[in-house]
């Protein structure tokens, strides 16, 4: 093995000070939550969606589908043509 | 008569860790933190990652300490405590986040001067490259350089043969040459 990896690997992998806060977390049992990567993902993805939405002109968004006013009702048929 | 591998004084620590002596439990933690912690950073690669592990290693160790029975010396133990647990959280969890945690101690890097940004990108790579090394050669690398344990004692920490140990840091050291080897030319470049 060449001497530069050893030197190296001594220096950059050189114990570490133990942070304070380790024993009080060892003496309350306290855990920082872990940040798990799924719901920040959920979030992230719900956040562009939402920035997308605004984005997007109002002209551009698809109609929404609307049912015919009074379509439901057979007068209807007495004064409106269906053609 | 394996309690003669302790030291007396060692001995009466553990005694009353047994006891239940509450400063018994923080010599003992002043005592190991130190090796536990840079253990479990320097194979997490990630400081959220390094105090769980530590954690746990500790408050293992604490209610498990009646079982320790001096058949090998007490740091030996220790080692293959936090060993275990770097192995078992390296199963729970695939490392996602820390890349976002590199990202933004990339941010923090000093940008003026020249030597800084290329010593920290240097120690950026040469941990990267660990990171990705398996984790059983990780570890036997982390056992090597940051707590400078022999092949002996890297052999009982981690229940193989000398031989064992010695083929995984051989491979390791290869792996690391190839991923690596691209730093050397640049460094006498810049020399």
């Amino acid at each position: 093995m060449t001497n530069w990896l050893e030197l190296e690997l001594a220096e950059k992998l050189a114990p570490v000070e133990a942070p304070d806060e380790l024993w009080h977390r060892i003496q309350t049992g306290r855990r920082i939550p872990a940040r798990r990567p799924v719901p920040l993902i959920l979030a992230a993805a719900a956040l562009l969606a939402g920035v997308l939405l605004l984005a997007i002109p109002a002209a551009q968004r698809p109609p929404t589908a609307r049912p015919a006013p009074n379509a439901d009702r057979p007068t209807c048929f007495l004064c409106h043509s269906t053609l | 008569m394996p309690q003669a591998v302790l030291e007396s004084a060692e001995r009466e620590l553990l005694e009353a860790c047994r006891r239940g002596e509450r400063e018994a439990f923080r010599a003992l933690f002043e005592t190991y933190k130190g090796k536990v912690y840079s253990v479990a950073l320097r194979f997490s690669g990630n400081e959220a990652a390094a105090m769980d592990i530590a954690q746990d290693t500790f408050l293992k160790l604490f209610s498990c300490i009646g079982d320790f029975r001096g058949e090998s010396g007490f740091e030996t133990w220790v080692y293959r405590m936090v060993v275990n647990r770097c192995l078992d959280q390296r199963r729970r969890s695939r490392r996602l986040l820390p890349l976002a945690g590199d990202f933004l101690s990339s941010l923090r890097v000093p940008g003026d001067a020249l030597a800084d940004l290329l010593r920290n990108e240097i120690s950026a790579r040469v941990k990267a490259a660990v990171e990705k090394l398996p984790p059983e050669m990780r570890i036997a690398i982390v056992l090597r350089y940051t707590e400078g344990l022999s092949y002996d004692q890297m052999a009982e920490v981690l229940g193989c043969s000398q031989g064992t140990v010695a083929s995984r840091l051989n491979r390791a050291h290869k792996a690391l040459e190839r991923r690596l080897c691209h730093m050397v030319d640049r460094k006498r470049g810049n020399s």
